[in-house]
């Protein structure tokens, strides 16, 4: 049986070391930004203290220099880091092989402390061609580290519940599936005053993230004479330098075609403001967080029909077959269908809360 | 009594697609076993007496008839004894000893000819260990490093 919430403060440590050395805030430390920003304050409340842990197995970096100059981690890096002995709860939300899994499974077995892990998704098991050489190999190690010091699981989507029990392994972990959300607030879509159609996708550039249905989907739409207008955001990622170089040496980049290597939640708005249809043709996710941020900023969106959006299907989403024609044509269609008001996509602080909720059961021993 | 391997329970060791990764988490090391290799630590793994080690392989490999197949076996039990992944039992009764027409092999992977099973390890833990297994590794793959 866990503590109790009439105790004094349970200590929960949040495991930062990825997180504090990013520079970028890409998607997973978007979600451990959310999350300790939306709980933090919350859980004190409940008697909760969400503290920052280091359970390294060999560093010379010394966490406390390194979080005094995060780029991330906001007000949550001015606490001082506490000892993973010193905590009633470790939480893992990202992936570090550098952690010492085997100290978190001792420190487990001997304080009966819950290890909750987030296991975003496993698609280099599945898909090792979208990632860089050995990055299948990596991640299996890491995996493996995390079955072994995890006392529970946490995903995104039932569809990465649904890979971890299709692997030959026994993983003995409950999973649980906390669908994330949101970052952005809602706004109203912008009227257009034209026929335009304006495509929006906020992706990191990947080979497996569709980006060239979406340039094959263009040039149709242009061919068959629509006014349409493609906004790429997001860094460039591996494995796609010809993909580069298609977007860069498109006749239409730099007018019709754009691309924004980076930019803020502000710029991310003022883009969606000009734009009316947001697109995620991914070919596998472990969540596409663009899909519930392309709604709040109010564009009807298009996904790709894959099991992992399917499962998150809701007003003003729309889904396409991976394939250039079968996305133009969507596109066309989606622009003719108006938008439907009186709804408003999850959020991250309903991960947050979700998340909240089950890892205080986790916690007092009710799960 | 009838010899078998177990593997030892600071020691994870997971398959998929024909190889085998192995984590010591005592030593910290960590070693990928590929296709035969895996194969034999399968047959550890689901507690199969090793004197059937031989007629299993046979079953599913051809073996040619200047491989001393035993030897093989041999020769890479006694590895994997020495890096202290697997201890020996010796077991008075028959379980763990199924039938050769029921073990089965993981049909993740075409085997054709015997090729001698190989390891490959890691010592380096403290560097590789530490790279991020999605965003780190350079162009050339794993082990390298930007930060290295």
């Amino acid at each position: 049986m866990g503590p109790s919430m009439s105790d004094s403060y349970v200590t929960v440590g949040l495991e930062i070391s990825n997180y504090a050395l990013s520079k970028v805030a890409t998607g997973v430390q978007q979600v451990i930004s959310s999350f300790h920003n939306d709980l933090e304050l919350y859980w004190r409340s409940r008697g909760i203290d969400l503290v920052p842990t280091v359970c390294q197995k060999v560093s010379n970096t010394d966490f406390n220099d390194v979080l005094a100059s995060a780029s991330l981690g906001g007000d949550f890096f001015k606490k001082n880091i506490v000892n993973p002995e010193d905590c009633q709860a470790i939480i893992l939300p990202d992936i570090d092989n550098g952690i010492d899994f085997h100290k978190l499974k001792m420190l487990s077995n001997a304080k009966d402390i819950p290890v909750v892990a987030f296991v975003h998704d496993i698609l280099p098991l599945l898909h090792p061609e979208w990632f860089p050489v050995d990055g299948k190999r990596n991640f299996q190690i890491w995996l493996q580290q995390t079955l072994h010091a995890a006392s529970h699981l946490v995903v995104t989507t039932h569809k990465t519940r649904s890979d971890l029990n299709k692997l030959p392994w026994e993983i003995g972990q409950k999973v649980s599936v906390v669908h994330l959300g949101s970052r952005l607030e809602a706004q109203v879509p912008e009227k257009f005053l034209t026929n335009q159609i304006s495509v929006l996708y906020v992706s990191t550039i990947e080979p497996r993230k569709g980006h060239d249905l979406i340039l094959e989907a263009f040039d149709l739409l242009r061919s068959w004479g629509y006014d349409v207008v493609v906004t790429f955001v997001g860094h460039r990622g591996w494995k796609i330098d010809d993909l580069i170089d298609q977007i860069r040496n498109h006749p239409e980049f730099g007018s019709r075609l754009k691309w924004f290597e980076g930019g803020s939640d502000d710029v991310l708005r003022k883009l969606a403001l000009q734009a009316n249809i947001g697109v995620m043709p991914s070919r596998g996710e472990g969540f596409g967080m663009f899909i519930e941020e392309g709604l709040a900023m109010g564009l009807k969106v298009i996904a790709s029909e894959i099991p992992e959006f399917l499962e998150r299907a809701q007003p003003n989403l729309f889904f396409s077959q991976l394939d250039g024609l079968a996305l133009a044509k969507s596109i066309m269609r989606v622009h003719e269908t108006p938008w439907r008001d009186g709804f408003s996509p999850r959020t991250m602080r309903d991960f947050s809360f979700e998340s909240s909720k089950l890892i205080e059961s986790i916690v007092l021993g009710d799960d | 009594m009838t010899v078998h391997y177990t593997v030892l329970p600071t020691v994870s060791m997971e398959r998929l697609d024909g190889e085998t990764i192995v984590i010591d988490f005592e030593s910290g090391r960590f070693y990928s076993f590929r296709e035969s290799a895996a194969d034999l630590l399968w047959l550890i793994s689901l507690g199969i007496a090793f004197e059937l080690f031989e007629s299993v392989i046979r079953k599913y490999f051809s073996v040619h008839e200047s491989t001393d197949l035993s030897e093989d076996i041999g020769s890479f039990i006694e590895t994997i004894l020495s890096l202290n992944l697997i201890e020996m039992a010796l077991l008075v009764d028959e379980i763990g000893s199924a039938p050769i027409a029921n073990v089965e092999l993981p049909e993740d992977y075409l085997r054709g000819d015997w090729v001698s099973p190989l390891l490959v390890s890691n010592d380096e833990l403290a560097d590789l260990l530490k790279i991020d297994p999605i965003h780190d590794v350079t162009e050339s793959g794993w082990p390298e490093s930007p930060r290295n």
